[in-house]
């Protein structure tokens, strides 16, 4: 299958922010997305412009339940832009909010919902979704945030994604946001973590060497029914060509923009080092899927203080350290981004 | 540690307020409208 890579400016992001919507008094969720959609979309229309069918507001959007909407930003040159237009956009989607004495929360999970008796949003492709996944697909009362970071070439994909799994622990342990589920303490970080890899094409993403890997592979997955074409491909770190981005989906649901700010400038930092060390030819490392899966685990089990394995040889070291080290390396390279460089979780 | 990640928070919150886990969503969703508002946060 040909896969067109519509190349973005390197390095530019895109930001993208799950929130539940939950009662003022009770903290339950409030099935009142389409209240909010609809609000929001009549501010956004030109005055007198009539409304129509499928029409959709630029920034926020529908999820599968209808206690949710999305958050999402334009290509933005850099992460105060980023989270700038986040934030006004929230502010809009509270002021409607307000009237139905609604709050937006965006953790991993709710912590005490039932899952299966969530209302799914009423358009076909959720209801195919649910058709076909059944208890796993009802379970799906998770929130994350989304970070994309452009692509100038489809030959820094590959290894973008290789470069940005090796960091999977660390991303999931700073936004692990879920250790309670139906009301109960799972005794995990991140539940999310584990309950989103159940749907068919969710989880770790597979690795390729080059982008006709990637194409092979999508085309196949197309070819026997799993998919109908690659947005559906829903793995925690991804290639998006018509976006032409690296989109870093580990996270978890975070409370605010200040954490998503941090967020946003380590994986836009991240790859930004990982396409210049592409371009002088050097090979990024991989681990093999066994200590993949086993540092997703980890860190989902344990957050901060997993012991991570980070490399091929299985050397292991306490994700905090490991990524101390990492920050400190990549001081340069956020400064180069005017990226920030003190984090909300550690003194600076 | 400053803040630490959102677990480490809710566990934090349900324990202070005797398992009650509706005090993790009206604490983290004021903490949200705060942080949209331009308030400090922590």
């Amino acid at each position: 299958m040909d896969l067109p890579f519509a190349p973005s400016e390197r390095s530019t992001l895109g930001l993208e922010w799950e929130l539940a919507l939950v009662d003022r008094s009770s903290g339950d969720l409030r099935s009142v997305a389409e209240h909010v959609l609809t609000a929001c979309l009549d501010d956004a229309r030109e005055p007198g412009a009539e409304p129509h069918e499928d029409e959709e507001h630029p920034y926020v959007k529908r999820e599968l339940l209808t206690n949710t909407v999305e958050i999402i930003t334009e290509v933005c040159d850099d992460v105060a832009e980023g989270v700038g237009s986040l934030r006004e956009t929230a502010q809009q989607v509270l002021r409607h909010c307000d009237p139905l004495d609604v709050e937006l929360y965006s953790q991993g999970s709710h912590p005490f919902a039932p899952p299966t008796e969530q209302p799914v949003t009423d358009k076909e492709r959720y209801a195919e979704l649910i058709r076909r996944t059944q208890w796993w697909g009802r379970q799906m009362v998770i929130y994350g945030v989304h970070v994309h970071v452009g692509l100038d070439d489809r030959r820094q994909a590959m290894p973008a994604v290789d470069g940005l799994l090796n960091f999977y622990p660390h991303f999931q342990a700073l936004s692990a946001s879920s250790p309670y589920w139906s009301g109960e303490d799972t005794g995990y970080a991140s539940q999310r973590a584990l309950m989103f890899q159940q749907l068919p094409t969710a989880g770790l993403p597979f690795q390729f060497e080059d982008w006709s890997g990637f194409e092979h592979c999508v085309g196949d997955l197309a070819h026997t029914g799993v998919i109908d074409d690659v947005t559906e491909v829903r793995w925690d770190v991804r290639a998006v060509p018509r976006f032409g981005t690296v989109e870093m989906r580990i996270c978890d649901g975070l409370a605010t923009l200040e954490e998503i700010a941090g967020i946003a400038a380590l994986t836009q930092c991240l790859v930004h080092s990982l396409v210049e060390r592409i371009e002088d030819g050097e090979k990024i490392p991989t681990m093999p899927p066994w200590f993949t899966q086993e540092n997703k685990w980890r860190a989902a089990r344990y957050g901060m203080d997993a012991i991570i394995i980070l490399n091929a040889d299985g050397d292991e070291e306490l994700v905090t350290d490991h990524l101390s080290r990492e920050l400190e390396r990549l001081e340069p390279v956020a400064k180069r981004l005017a990226a920030p460089t003190s984090s909300p979780w550690s003194r600076t | 540690m400053r803040e630490g990640p959102g677990y480490q928070r809710q566990r934090r919150v349900a324990e202070n307020h005797d398992g009650d886990l509706r005090q993790i969503v009206l604490d983290s969703s004021a903490r949200t409208r705060m942080s949209i508002n331009g308030g400090r946060t922590v």
